[in-house]
């Protein structure tokens, strides 16, 4: 008899392909019309409402110089926070020390909304840009350390054994054994990290700083005016989304091996 | 000077302990191991498991340090891996990220090789083990025949004088198994290699070794030295030969007995 796991039918197979993907959502924006329509409420306009109201706010560029700025702060703490998630990440798998000393802050900013940071911020920087920065950069860091850091740690003695038996020096079976193992662990953290910044992006935009599509978002709200809020928010998912496609994409690339 | 035969590897005194002796965690792995290896020989470690048999292969590999006594090649002792010795892995060991070719080439690659020399080698031996039209795959595409066939090819690839095979097949089923012992036969036929194999399989040592070191459990010493009656290459349909049969029973009641004791 097979192991336990062999003797379980999965409920059900689903090709995963983007078909499947753009069926749901589909589904969703129809259902969304429907519902719309037939309720009649304030706040929950028809898709195609919500639609016309895009076009207007895109044909009057309003939503395009914002989404501009948004993209540009996000940029600016996304890549920071990769790039140094990644060196603390490394360096905390390497020494046991700094990862004993720093645990601590990583759990304690995993858990907590890293908005409670906002006013210490303003009274550092003001309300400005780099505090948005720093704020898409908290709620990006945190996340990339800790999936960097347990790629590093990615056990593959067999592998390292394999080296050194064909003479690979320390340095040498750090990277062509160590690194290419950390890569996939390390790739979920940017992509886990992407889509929280986007969260804090748009927290910093509607919370500290009125830009970008943030300020958007608080300006149509104030003023009531549903379908533009929502048109707005639907901009915000459609970048998001981007975004964390184009990571999953280079994700695969650099990680084909794992399927 | 009396004229010995040219002995390549001595294996003087060695023992291993593992563990701390402060907290009584003491493992004794070996246990003054002696033994002279010839130059292209082929000898086969047989014992259950505990006896310390993988352990030996890679303190001859030079992977880890002996607590006591120490290995000579050609009279100079071992103090890491090295040139002349190449060791082929109970589960492969295969780079998943990395295609059949560039496993092949994985350890010439770290000798500085240069990539179109390295590459020559590798599909000769692509071809020697039919692996032809699988250059470009991955390891997970492959049959564990053939992922083996790719450990054996990266470890031939060095041209190594000594092949240290730590149980190669045993993750294999029967007729594969089969296969890649009559192809690595074929292959030491060809080229003759010192080949030093760790089994726990009494029929593929009988197969395949010159001589059957047979071990001791814990801590692993040398029990017996059993000399294999049929010289390389092997005459066909020797499995039918009484003496076969009589080595295969030999090996069985000293196998046993040393289950039993424990």
């Amino acid at each position: 008899m097979g192991p336990v796991a062999d003797r379980f039918e999965p409920v059900e197979r689903l090709d995963r392909s983007s078909a499947t993907g753009v069926v749901s959502i589909g589904a969703g924006l129809v259902l969304w019309e429907v519902v719309g329509r037939l309720a009649g409420l304030a706040f929950l306009p028809p898709l195609s409402e919500v639609a016309a109201a895009w076009w207007e706010i895109t044909r009057t560029g309003a939503l395009l110089a914002e989404l501009g700025a948004s993209l540009r702060s996000l940029a600016i703490g996304y890549g920071a926070a990769a790039l140094l998630g990644i060196l603390t990440g490394v360096l905390m798998s390497r020494y046991a020390r700094l990862a004993f000393f720093l645990d601590p802050f990583i759990d304690i900013n995993l858990s907590t909304p890293n908005l409670i940071y906002v006013p210490v911020l303003f009274a550092l920087f003001g309300v400005g840009d780099a505090t948005r920065y720093i704020v898409v950069f908290l709620y990006a860091y945190f996340i990339i350390v800790v999936n960097t850091r347990a790629g590093f740690q990615v056990a593959a003695p067999d592998l390292e054994e394999m080296a050194r038996s064909f003479g690979a020096s320390e340095a040498e079976t750090y990277r062509r054994i160590r690194l290419p193992a950390a890569l996939p662990l390390t790739m979920a953290g940017l992509r886990l990290g992407i889509s929280r910044g986007v969260k804090g992006m748009v927290n910093g935009e509607m919370f500290i700083a009125l830009v970008g599509l943030g300020a958007r978002l608080r300006y149509y709200g104030g003023a009531f005016d549903i379908p533009k809020v929502l048109a707005v928010l639907l901009t915000i998912v459609v970048v998001a989304l981007l975004l964390t496609a184009l990571v999953q994409r280079l994700d695969r690339r650099l990680n084909f091996w794992t399927g | 000077m009396n004229a010995a035969p040219p002995r390549l590897i001595s294996i003087r005194g060695v023992s291993m302990v593992y563990g701390d002796a402060a907290d009584g965690s003491v493992v004794r792995a070996l246990d003054d191991f002696n033994l002279e290896i010839r130059s292209k020989e082929f000898i086969a470690f047989l014992g259950p498991s505990g006896c310390g048999k993988t352990t030996l292969l890679k303190i001859i590999g030079g992977l880890i340090a002996p607590t006591d006594g120490h290995v000579e090649i050609d009279g100079r002792p071992v103090t890491g891996p090295g040139d002349g010795r190449a060791i082929v892995f109970q589960n492969f060991a295969l780079l998943p990220w990395a295609t059949v070719l560039a496993n092949i080439t994985f350890g010439l690659e770290l000798r500085g090789v240069g990539k179109e020399e390295r590459e020559a080698e590798a599909h000769r031996l692509i071809r020697t083990f039919g692996l032809e039209g699988f250059a470009h795959s991955y390891p997970r595409q492959l049959s564990g025949g053939m992922q083996q066939r790719v450990g054996l090819a990266r470890a031939l690839a060095v041209n190594p004088e000594i092949l240290l095979m730590d149980e190669p097949f045993s993750a294999l089923d029967a007729q594969t198994r089969r296969m890649l012992q009559e192809e690595l036969l074929a292959l030491l036929d060809r080229e003759p290699k010192t080949v030093v194999f760790v089994t726990h399989s009494m029929d593929e040592a009988v197969r395949l070794a010159d001589r059957i070191v047979l071990m001791n459990p814990r801590p692993g010493s040398v029990k017996e030295i059993i000399e294999v009656p049929f010289g390389h290459p092997r005459p066909g349909q020797f499995e039918k030969d009484p003496r076969y049969i009589e080595l295969i029973d030999d090996l069985w009641e000293a196998l046993k007995e040393m289950v039993w004791d424990r």
